[in-house]
C-alpha cells in the first residue's frame, strides 16, 4: 500500500488560488460531492473564510483512480499563506514528499512564494510548478515559466497550465502528483514513529493530534509515548480527514491522519514531537521543529473588569488550538488586570483578538503592539522587555537592543524608488537588489521589526499600486538609540499608551499621538490636557476642550420614550469607555499609536 | 393635574431637510379622509376625560382649513371634556398663512399660534428645505398679531451650517422687537436619515460646529431675559404668563393623549405611540382598533426617573413636593445618592421646592439626565 501513498502540500501566495485548487482536487476525486462542498472547505474557520486566508492547518485524504488503473491515496496538507505563519508552513512541509507550486499567471512569483519554495527545497520535496488562472485575459504563462526558472532555478518546462476556477488542468495535476511525488517513505516494519504537525482540542475527545506515520503503524488500544514530554497515552481512535474525521482500524507507514487518546492537555502533545510505542519504542525521535518565539506583544484587558476570568478562560481555550499564542497576567495602573500576550505577528494578533471578541463575546481593550526589547542594565545584566511601561529608567540602562528582520520585497522596477524611500523612512539598511527579469526586482533590506509592525505592509502596497510583496524573517538583536515615549492624560501617565521609539522619531511620534488622541477622546465636562513626554520633558501638548453642547433640545410631540432611549444609548456608550481617573477614554484610543504618521 | 391632547397632522407640502417627523404629501382627499379617522380615533379613545390643552402638531397643521379645524374640534369635544379656558395651539408654516385665514383660525377656536420661522437668513432657509422667505415669516408674525393671536410663539433654529453668530443675533433680536411673547430656540440636530444628514455625511454640507452653537445659545439665554423673555425651559423663553401650558405638562410628566399617526400618549402609566404609516393607521381604525405601534408600561422607578429628567428641563426644576405627592416617597429617598453627588459637583442646585439644573449644565444636561437612569434600564 505504502507505494500508493502520496503526501503533498500546496505552496502559493495569498490570492493565487490555492483554496480553489484544493476544492477542485477534492471534488474531482469525488471525496466530497458538489452538494457537500461548502466553498473552500479547507478554510473552515469563519474568520478564514472572511479574510480569504488560511490560518490553521487542515488536511484531507483524497482517493484517486489513476490512469494506470491503480488507486492512490493522496494526502493534501494545507499550508498557511501569510508571513506570520511561516512557522506553520515548515511544519506541514515536514510531513510531505512533494509540493504543488502554484503561481498566478498574471502576477508571477511573489515574495511569499519564494520563501516557501526555499523551505520546500530545504525539505527535499519534489516540486510541481502549476501556473494558475490561465483563463484571465492578462495571463502570461511563458513569462511566469521563465521567472520560475530564473528565480527559483527549477525546470518549468513541464509546468502545468491550469485554471482552478474553470477546472482546467486538474486531471493533469492529479496524474503528475502520482508520477512526480515520491511514494511515502518510511519503514513499515520498524517501531512506530509518527510526527505531530498540528493538534486541536475537542471538548469530548480531548486533544486530537494531526500526524504523519513515518515508521511502523498506529492503531487503537496501543500504548504510546510522546518522545519529548515522556507522557504516555492509550490510543482511542485513529483515522483520516475526508475532510470530516473517518475512523480507520489503523494508520500505516506513510499515512497522514489523526489520533485521539483522551489527552486533556495540549501541552502534552507538542507540535514537532515524535509519537512512538510506550514499550519497545524507537531509539531516536524524528527531526522536529525549533520552537518559535513570539515577537509581537500587546496587552489585552477586559473593558469591564468582571470579565477578567472569562478572558483567562478564553485564552486557555484558544491556546489549546494554537500553541504559538503565549500570555501571562499583567496589571496596568490605567486598565487594571489583564494579560500581556505574545503573537507570531500582527495578523496573528488580530485574528486572536477577533476570535476572543466574536467566539467568547468579550469586550476588550487592546494596547498597541510592540516587539520584545533587550535591555542591558548598568550592572551588566540583560533583561527582556515585552511591555514598554516596564522599561527601566534611563539611569539604569546601559543600552537597548531591538529585533531586526531581513525583508525581501519583490516589486516591479518602476517602484524601486518608492520602496527605497519607504525603507529609508523605516530605518532600513540596504542589503541587496536582484533583477528577477527585466521588469521586476527583489530588494533585500534589514529593518527593525518594530518599523514593519504597524502599517509597513499597507504602505508597501499603496506605494507600489498593490504590486509589491513582502516576506521577512527575524535575524537577531541590534543596539538602537531608543527611548520611552509616555503619554499623560489630565496630568497622569497612562501606562498603556507608553511606547518605545527611536530618538530621532520621538518628537514627531509624540506630536502625532497627542493630535490623534485629541480627535479620538470625546469632549468631557472639563478641559483635558494631553501631553507627550520623554522622561520628565514634555515634548508635545494638545487639549480636549470641555464639552459645551450635549442636550436633546426638542419635545418630539411628547415622544418621551424616544428621548429616554436616546439617553439610555448614550449611557451605554459611556459604559463601553474606560474610566481612567476622571477621564472617559474610548477603546480605540489605546490603538491610536498605530495610526500615527510621523 | 392638567392633561393634554395632541393631534398629529401628518401632511407637508414639502419635507424639510432636517426633519424626521412623520409626514406625507397632502391631497385634499387624503386630508378629508384623515380627519374622519382622527375623529374615529377620538371616539375609540374618549371617555369624557378632562382636557386642559390641545396641540395641533405636525407635519403642517396649517394645511387644514379653519373649517376643518373647527369641525374636528367640535366633534372631538363630544368624546372629551375640553375645558372652557383650554389653551389650543396650532403649529403653522409661514408660507401656508394668509391674513384672512388667520382670523378664521382664531374663530375656529385656535388661541395660540406656533410659527415655524426657523431662520430669517435668506441663505439658510433653502438649506433647511423651508419653502418660505424671511419676508413671509415676518409678514406672518404681523398678520397673526393683527388677527388677535396675543399668544404667539416662534421657533428658531441655531447651529445651522453657514449660520454666523451675527446672523443668529439678528434673528432673535428681530422677533423680540416684534413683541412676540414666546420663543422656542432649537439647536439643529442632524439625523442620518434626513436629506441634511446625508449631505453632511457626504461632506457636501459642513457639520455644525458645537462651539459656535454653544456661543449662540449662551448669547440668547443672556439676551432674551433682558428683553422681558426669561428662559423657562432649556429651549424655551416667554414673557411671564405666556409659557406653553401644553409643553409644561410634558415636562411635569403629566398625562396626555395623542391622536393621529405617530402620535404618542401617556395615560395611566402607559406610554404608547401610534403606528407611523397613514395606511396602517387607517386600517386599524377602520377595524375599530386603536392603532398602537409601540407601547410600554413604565414601572414606578422608571416613571420617577422620567419625572426628574423632564422636570430638570424646566428652569423651575423638578418639584419635590409634587413628586412626593405623586409617588408617596421623596426625591431624596429615590435618588439621594445621585442628587448628593450632583449637588457636590455643582451640576444641580436646590430650589425652594426641589432641585434645578445649574445654569452652566443646561446646554450639556444629558450627563445629568443619564445619572438618573438606573442601570437595569439600560
Amino acid at each position: 500500500m505504502q507505494r500508493n501513498i502520496r503526501n503533498f502540500c500546496i505552496i502559493a501566495h495569498i490570492d493565487h488560488g490555492k483554496s480553489t485548487l484544493a476544492d477542485q482536487l477534492i471534488q474531482t476525486t469525488g471525496t466530497l460531492s458538489k452538494r457537500e462542498m461548502v466553498d473552500q472547505v479547507l478554510d473552515n474557520m469563519d474568520l478564514e473564510r472572511e479574510r480569504g486566508i488560511t490560518i490553521k492547518l487542515q488536511t484531507v485524504r483524497l482517493l484517486y483512480h489513476a490512469e494506470d488503473g491503480q488507486e492512490y491515496m493522496l494526502n493534501l496538507i494545507d499550508t498557511p499563506g501569510h508571513v506570520d505563519f511561516s512557522y506553520e508552513v515548515s511544519r506541514s512541509l515536514a510531513a510531505c514528499e512533494g509540493a504543488l507550486l502554484v503561481v498566478d499567471a498574471v502576477q508571477g512569483i511573489e515574495a511569499q512564494t519564494l520563501a516557501n519554495v526555499y523551505l520546500a527545497l530545504e525539505h527535499n520535496l519534489a516540486i510541481i510548478p502549476v501556473i494558475n488562472k490561465i483563463d484571465l485575459p492578462a495571463a502570461d504563462p511563458e513569462r511566469v515559466k521563465r521567472e520560475i526558472e530564473d528565480v527559483i532555478g527549477i525546470d518549468a518546462e513541464e509546468a502545468i497550465l491550469c485554471s482552478a476556477k474553470e477546472g482546467i488542468g486538474i486531471a493533469e495535476i492529479l496524474e503528475r502528483i502520482v508520477s512526480d511525488v515520491p511514494a511515502a517513505s518510511g519503514a513499515s516494519e520498524a517501531p512506530l514513529r509518527a510526527l505531530i504537525f498540528d493538534s486541536f482540542y475537542d471538548d469530548y475527545r480531548g486533544v486530537i493530534t494531526y500526524l504523519r506515520v513515518v515508521d511502523g503503524s498506529l492503531e487503537p488500544g496501543m500504548k504510546v509515548r510522546m518522545m519529548a514530554t515522556g507522557k504516555e497515552f492509550e490510543v482511542d481512535d485513529v483515522g483520516v480527514f475526508t475532510p470530516p474525521m473517518l475512523s480507520l482500524p489503523q494508520l500505516t507507514a506513510g499515512q497522514v491522519g489523526y489520533m485521539a487518546a483522551s489527552i486533556k492537555n495540549v501541552k502534552d502533545t507538542q507540535v514537532g514531537d515524535t509519537i512512538t510505542l510506550a514499550k519497545g519504542g524507537a531509539k531516536g525521535p524524528l527531526a522536529g521543529y525549533k520552537k518559535v518565539m513570539p515577537m509581537v506583544f500587546c496587552g489585552l484587558y477586559p473593558v469591564d473588569t468582571v470579565q477578567y476570568e472569562d478572558l483567562r478562560t478564553a485564552l486557555d481555550k484558544l491556546q489549546l488550538n494554537d500553541a504559538s499564542l503565549v500570555y501571562e497576567p499583567e496589571t496596568s495602573e490605567a486598565l487594571g488586570f489583564g494579560f500581556r500576550c505574545g503573537f507570531l505577528g500582527l495578523l496573528h494578533m488580530e485574528v486572536i483578538q477577533e476570535r476572543l471578541e466574536r467566539e467568547y463575546d468579550l469586550d476588550l481593550i487592546t494596547t498597541a503592539p510592540n516587539t520584545v526589547y533587550q535591555a542591558t542594565l548598568v550592572d551588566g545584566s540583560v533583561i527582556r522587555v515585552d511591555n514598554p511601561a516596564l522599561l527601566p529608567a534611563e539611569s539604569k540602562l546601559e543600552s537597548l537592543a531591538e529585533p531586526f528582520v531581513k525583508a525581501s520585497i519583490i516589486v516591479p522596477s518602476d517602484f524601486i524608488g518608492n520602496m527605497m524611500e519607504l525603507a529609508k523612512e523605516r530605518r532600513g539598511i540596504f542589503v541587496n537588489m536582484d533583477y528577477l527579469d527585466t521588469s521586476r526586482v527583489v530588494l533585500t533590506y534589514e529593518l527593525p521589526l518594530s518599523e514593519i509592525l504597524y502599517d509597513f505592509f499597507d504602505q508597501l502596497k499603496s506605494r507600489s499600486k498593490g504590486y509589491a510583496s513582502l516576506d521577512y524573517e527575524v535575524v537577531g538583536y541590534r543596539e538602537s538609540d531608543l527611548q520611552r515615549l509616555d503619554i499623560l492624560i489630565n496630568g497622569e501617565v497612562l501606562d498603556a499608551l507608553s511606547t518605545i521609539v527611536h530618538k530621532d522619531r520621538a518628537y514627531n511620534k509624540g506630536k502625532g499621538l497627542v493630535e490623534r488622541l485629541r480627535k479620538i477622546i470625546p469632549r468631557q465636562m472639563f478641559d483635558v490636557p494631553l501631553q507627550a513626554a520623554i522622561g520628565n520633558k514634555i515634548i508635545a501638548r494638545e487639549t480636549v476642550k470641555a464639552l459645551r453642547k450635549d442636550v436633546l433640545s426638542k419635545c418630539y410631540g411628547g415622544d418621551i420614550s424616544r428621548k429616554r432611549k436616546l439617553l439610555e444609548k448614550q449611557k451605554e456608550g459611556k459604559k463601553r469607555m474606560k474610566q481612567v481617573g476622571s477621564v472617559e477614554i474610548p477603546q480605540e484610543a489605546f490603538m491610536a499609536v498605530l495610526k500615527v504618521d510621523d | 393635574m392638567a392633561s393634554g391632547l395632541y393631534i398629529h397632522v401628518p401632511f407637508c407640502r414639502q419635507k424639510c431637510a432636517y426633519c424626521d417627523f412623520y409626514s406625507v404629501a397632502a391631497t385634499p382627499e387624503a386630508i378629508e379622509r384623515y380627519l374622519q379617522l382622527v375623529v374615529a380615533e377620538a371616539e375609540l379613545r374618549g371617555q369624557g376625560q378632562t382636557i386642559n390643552t390641545v396641540f395641533w402638531g405636525g407635519g403642517t397643521p396649517s394645511l387644514l382649513s379653519p373649517r376643518q379645524i373647527s369641525t374636528v374640534l367640535d366633534r372631538v369635544s363630544r368624546y372629551f371634556c375640553v375645558a372652557q379656558d383650554a389653551e389650543i395651539t396650532m403649529e403653522a408654516n409661514p408660507e401656508t398663512l394668509e391674513q384672512q385665514g388667520l382670523v378664521a383660525y382664531r374663530q375656529a377656536g385656535i388661541n395660540r399660534l406656533s410659527l415655524g420661522v426657523q431662520s430669517l437668513e435668506p441663505g439658510l432657509l433653502p438649506l433647511l428645505g423651508r419653502r418660505h422667505t424671511a419676508e413671509q415669516a415676518q409678514a406672518a408674525v404681523s398678520w397673526a398679531q393683527a388677527a388677535g393671536f396675543s399668544s404667539l410663539s416662534c421657533d428658531l433654529i441655531y447651529g445651522i451650517p453657514g449660520q454666523t453668530l451675527a446672523s443668529w443675533q439678528h434673528d432673535v433680536q428681530t422677533l423680540a422687537a416684534c413683541g412676540v411673547p414666546h420663543l422656542s430656540l432649537y439647536c439643529l440636530e442632524v439625523y442620518e436619515a434626513t436629506p441634511l444628514g446625508r449631505a453632511v455625511a457626504g461632506g457636501r454640507v459642513p457639520r455644525p460646529d458645537d462651539d459656535l452653537s454653544a456661543d449662540m445659545y449662551d448669547w440668547a439665554r443672556a439676551y432674551l431675559p433682558e428683553q422681558g423673555l426669561p428662559q423657562y425651559e432649556i429651549s424655551n423663553f416667554a414673557r411671564p404668563g405666556w409659557e406653553c401650558k401644553h409643553n409644561i405638562n410634558y415636562w411635569q410628566n403629566g398625562e396626555y393623549l395623542g391622536l393621529g399617526p405617530a402620535a404618542c400618549s401617556y395615560w395611566q402609566g402607559v406610554r404608547d405611540c401610534n403606528v407611523r404609516d397613514l395606511a396602517a393607521y387607517e386600517q386599524q381604525i377602520s377595524c375599530g382598533r386603536r392603532p398602537i405601534g409601540s407601547s410600554e408600561c413604565l414601572d414606578e422607578r422608571g416613571a420617577a426617573a422620567e419625572t426628574v429628567i423632564l422636570g430638570l428641563r424646566l428652569n423651575a426644576g423638578v418639584d419635590g413636593i409634587a413628586f412626593a405627592q405623586r409617588f408617596g416617597y421623596t426625591l431624596e429617598t429615590a435618588f439621594g445618592d445621585v442628587i448628593e453627588e450632583l449637588l457636590h459637583k455643582g451640576w444641580l442646585v436646590r430650589t425652594s421646592r426641589g432641585y434645578a439644573l445649574a445654569k452652566k449644565m443646561q446646554p450639556i444636561a444629558n450627563s445629568v439626565f443619564c445619572s438618573f437612569l438606573s442601570d437595569s434600564n439600560t
